[in-house]
């Protein structure tokens, strides 16, 4: 009944753990960081899993360079939303 | 020669043949018998099978020995077989028993089912099935038959007389050292036995089991303490105690045991089961959510007798289904089955041990979100798409092939588990169906109860599809159900995605989906799409008003799958992995999370959720200072734990083994897999054996350490306010400026307590808007999708 094989989630945490040494000696706002790159690949397990690839670190890798993309496109949005707003409002002054 | 009519109430062996109970209309109970010739069967080769032969009759052995030949499910071949069968069913197991000890290389079949099940599937009846009696002048039945069936939706069970019994005060354990008066119950009056003479219980005990002749003994502790108890006096005092109604015999005892079990230990008391009466140990009973009524169900379906169902695991009865299918096909009953995995390439292992699809959820608070669930998916994928150990790997359809992993399918023969399981999942449906329509409320509770039974019985067969012990298991199996399975939540998320929807959660066999301003109606357009597409009924589960995804405890950018809770539109919340789902919580933490979460269930948008928080703070200062009050039921604030090992195998002092340890140091005999019960009495108290005490043994010379409560009250309440921003400091800073002595609505008023919780809190002097402008600004991993 049981798995042979790890779980995506048992190789995440897994992964996690042998990093903890590096974790312990960063300074605290840089193991944040860390910290928010091990959620980005915990964001994909279900992909992870699927995907079975015999070398995990690879999904992992591009688990997190997806997470940063994805935060950068979000804040490529934020920035072009407001450069709209202070032209419209440059507009406004002009008139 | 006379005729009954009635319901079957019980069946066991006596003597040359069974007993058979029959409870009448007007509630009397019928004691008759009936022939029964169990027949077991062993394979091997014809050298082998002629020894057994000689050796049973030099043994003497009270059994008819025939040439027979049997479909063998695993080698998908007829096989030549000894049947032995058993002309006293009383021998039957040891028979069995001698056999397998002197020939232990041979297989096997048809060897362990009780007599029960025997005259269940010969007679082809079920446990409390209405039937129709012809019995001669010595009770001797001539002819059973029913027109009652298992598939059944409705059906009548017979006018039972219940009698409770327990000692007062039924919750704390006996076999932990609680001492009280023995109380028994029946025609809803209240019995006390408040006497310390053993004998004179027995005498009372005895009175009442005469006076009142219960057709069932539910009891708190009765396995493993009352009735033991009470029958070892008995003996002492040779008095004659009716436990059973049958007199003949004396109640049949099975002794404790623990076991492991989905990775945690188990722990099964010493077992008493009645002759012609039921005996219901509610501490020793696996009635899960769904209760008698779905025992009863679970009986029916799995014909097993209704005391073994309740102490068994909803595992065994879909095993037991499966059992009555094979048997009523004529298959082989694998006995000591080990069905080894087979030999697999690295790549097709991982491409196969995969199991299902579980997705992180989008952690946060999310508003107007939908669950679609694919109702009993793995049940249905292994009905669906014939999915059995017999006709995995099948030489005969090259072509039907399971997604991903390739393994073929039979679609010619009709599986064993398919068959089991195809009518389970159509009642099942049938009940849900009558659920959602208007219906009397007791009708309501009897169908979701008996659903709740359904439920289980699902659950397990997947897991026992997958364990090679299983009669009917086969890992290939296992692996082609969860490969259909990923298939098909894929194909949902396409779909969804493909309309529009943002998927926040998946979880192997349901999806949390999202559009804004979705009418109900696209709801079901979308699933029915989905089920054309997948071939398998989804349904919307619900409608959430929102829904908020925990963050993990340890990583808190983290989403963890199984943390959630909601309210849905029609007001009903929806509660996984946090405090008040947790059979460990006091009672006491669970009542404040629930009080918290009733008070928000109504609430459709961010802002009327926020602004309901000084409604819940209220709450959590009322809960603190009742705590501080020592207004707490104990019973409210004691802990359960079970026990994961022996109490001396513990190292370290946590607050189990210390109290583990203190109910063996007084002597109560404590088995790994056993639950205790406990309270805080001061957690950081230097001495271990002081900061926590067993609640059996509380006296009340100790008082319970309210600081400790409080700061599990607060995690509690922090679980279920972070969503908004509130974490457990803000709270902890809150109620630092509380002074115990002030009216509650005046500490709510004073703005230096604000000053500790945030923005958010200060409601006092700011308007809703407000508030909303200061949500808006909230981090994007408080807000969710929202």
């Amino acid at each position: 009944m049981g798995r042979t094989l790890p779980t995506a989630t048992q190789l995440i945490r897994e992964f996690e753990e042998t990093w903890q040494p590096y974790l312990r000696a960063l300074r605290k706002e840089d193991r944040d960081v860390v910290r928010q790159l091990f959620a980005m690949i915990r964001a994909q397990s279900a992909p992870i899993a699927y995907a079975s690839s015999p070398d995990p670190f690879q999904l992992f890798a591009l688990a997190m360079l997806g997470g940063i993309l994805k935060k950068v496109i979000r804040l490529e949005r934020t920035v072009a939303a407001e450069c709209e707003n202070y032209a419209h409002r440059l507009d406004a002054c002009d008139d | 020669m006379r005729r009954l009519t009635g319901w079957l109430f019980d069946v066991y062996a006596h003597g040359d043949d069974v007993s058979v109970w029959l409870i009448d209309d007007d509630g009397a109970a019928h004691h008759l018998r009936d022939r029964l010739r169990p027949s077991f069967f062993v394979g091997g080769s014809a050298a082998e099978l002629r020894r057994v032969c000689e050796w049973i009759t030099r043994a003497r052995l009270s059994a008819r020995l025939a040439r027979a030949e049997r479909y063998d499910v695993f080698a998908h071949r007829q096989r030549v077989v000894l049947q032995v069968q058993v002309q006293i069913p009383a021998q039957y197991a040891a028979i069995v028993r001698r056999v397998a000890n002197t020939f232990p290389t041979l297989d096997l079949y048809n060897a362990d089912l009780s007599p029960a099940q025997f005259y269940f599937f010969e007679r082809n009846l079920f446990p409390l099935a209405y039937c129709q009696v012809r019995v001669d002048d010595t009770r001797a039945i001539l002819e059973i038959t029913t027109d009652d069936s298992r598939w059944a939706l409705d059906y009548q069970i017979p006018p039972l007389r219940v009698m409770f019994i327990q000692l007062e005060g039924g919750e704390l354990n006996p076999n932990h050292g609680h001492r009280a008066p023995l109380e028994i119950t029946c025609d809803s009056r209240a019995y006390v036995i408040a006497t310390h003479d053993r004998r004179q219980v027995v005498e009372r005990v005895r009175d009442y089991l005469l006076r009142f002749d219960p057709d069932v003994i539910v009891s708190r502790w009765g396995d493993s303490f009352i009735l033991p108890q009470l029958l070892d006096a008995a003996r002492r005092y040779r008095l004659p105690l009716p436990l059973n109604r049958d007199s003949r015999c004396s109640p049949v005892m099975r002794p404790a045991r623990s076991y492991f079990s989905y990775g945690r230990i188990i722990h099964k008391t010493l077992a008493h089961t009645l002759l012609g009466r039921w005996h219901i140990d509610l501490e020793n009973a696996s009635l899960l959510d769904y209760g008698l009524e779905g025992a009863i169900e679970v009986a029916r379906l799995t014909q097993q007798p209704t005391q073994q169902t309740v102490r068994v695991s909803t595992g065994t009865g879909i095993s037991a289904m499966q059992v009555s299918t094979a048997y009523r096909q004529g298959y082989l009953i694998p006995f000591h089955k080990s069905e080894p995995e087979e030999f697999k390439t690295a790549s097709a292992l991982l491409t196969g041990d995969k199991g299902g699809l579980t997705y992180q959820p989008i952690v946060g608070l999310h508003f107007d979100v939908a669950e679609l669930d694919f109702a009993s998916m793995y049940p249905a994928i292994m009905a669906r798409f014939n999915i059995s150990p017999e006709t995995i790997h099948c030489r005969c359809c090259p072509d039907a092939r399971v997604p991903e992993i390739g393994y073929t399918i039979c679609r010619r023969a009709r599986g064993l588990v398919p068959e089991t399981l195809a009518p389970l999942i159509e009642k099942r449906m049938a009940y849900k169906r009558r659920l959602k329509q208007a219906a009397g409320e007791p009708q309501k509770e009897f169908d979701r109860r008996r659903a709740a039974a359904h439920k289980w019985l699902l659950v397990t067969c997947f897991g026992y599809l997958g364990y090679k012990n299983a009669r009917f298991g086969r890992i290939e199996a296992h692996e082609a159900v969860t490969a259909y399975g990923r298939e098909v939540l894929l194909r949902a998320k396409d779909i969804v995605e493909a309309r529009g929807f943002r998927v926040l959660h998946a979880l192997t066999d349901s999806l949390w989906i999202r559009k804004r301003g979705t009418p109900e109606a696209e709801y079901a357009r979308l699933a029915e799409e989905i089920a054309r597409a997948t071939g398998l009924p989804i349904e919307l589960e619900g409608i959430y008003r929102w829904v908020a995804f925990l963050s993990s405890r340890v990583n808190p950018h983290a989403g963890v799958p199984n943390r959630y809770f909601g309210a849905r539109c029609d007001g009903e919340l929806k509660l996984r992995g946090i405090e008040a789902r947790r059979g460990d919580t006091p009672k006491f933490i669970q009542k404040a999370q629930l009080e918290l979460l009733a008070a928000m269930t109504s609430a459709r948008t961010r802002a009327e959720l926020a602004a309901r928080l000084p409604h819940c703070l209220e709450m959590v200062a009322a809960r603190v200072d009742a705590l501080r009050a020592g207004q707490v039921p104990l019973s409210d604030l004691a802990f359960t734990y079970r026990l994961s090992r022996d109490p001396q195998a513990y190292a370290t002092n946590t607050l189990n083994a210390i109290v583990a340890r203190e109910l063996a140091g007084r002597g109560v005999k404590l088995n790994a897999g056993e639950s205790i019960r406990y309270l805080i009495t001061d957690y950081t108290a230097a001495v271990p054996s002081d900061r926590a005490r067993a609640t059996e043994f509380w006296d009340g010379s100790w008082g319970y350490d309210v600081e400790r409560y409080t700061e599990m009250l607060l995690r509690a309440v922090e679980t279920i306010l972070l969503p908004l921003g509130v974490h457990a400091k803000m709270l902890q800073g809150w109620l630092a400026q509380e002074l115990p002595v002030q009216p509650l609505r005046a500490r709510m008023e004073d703005k230096r307590a604000h000053e500790y919780l945030g923005p958010l809190f200060e409601w006092s002097n700011r308007s809703v808007a407000s508030i909303r402008s200061h949500i808006a600004a909230c981090p994007q991993s408080s807000r969710g999708g929202g």
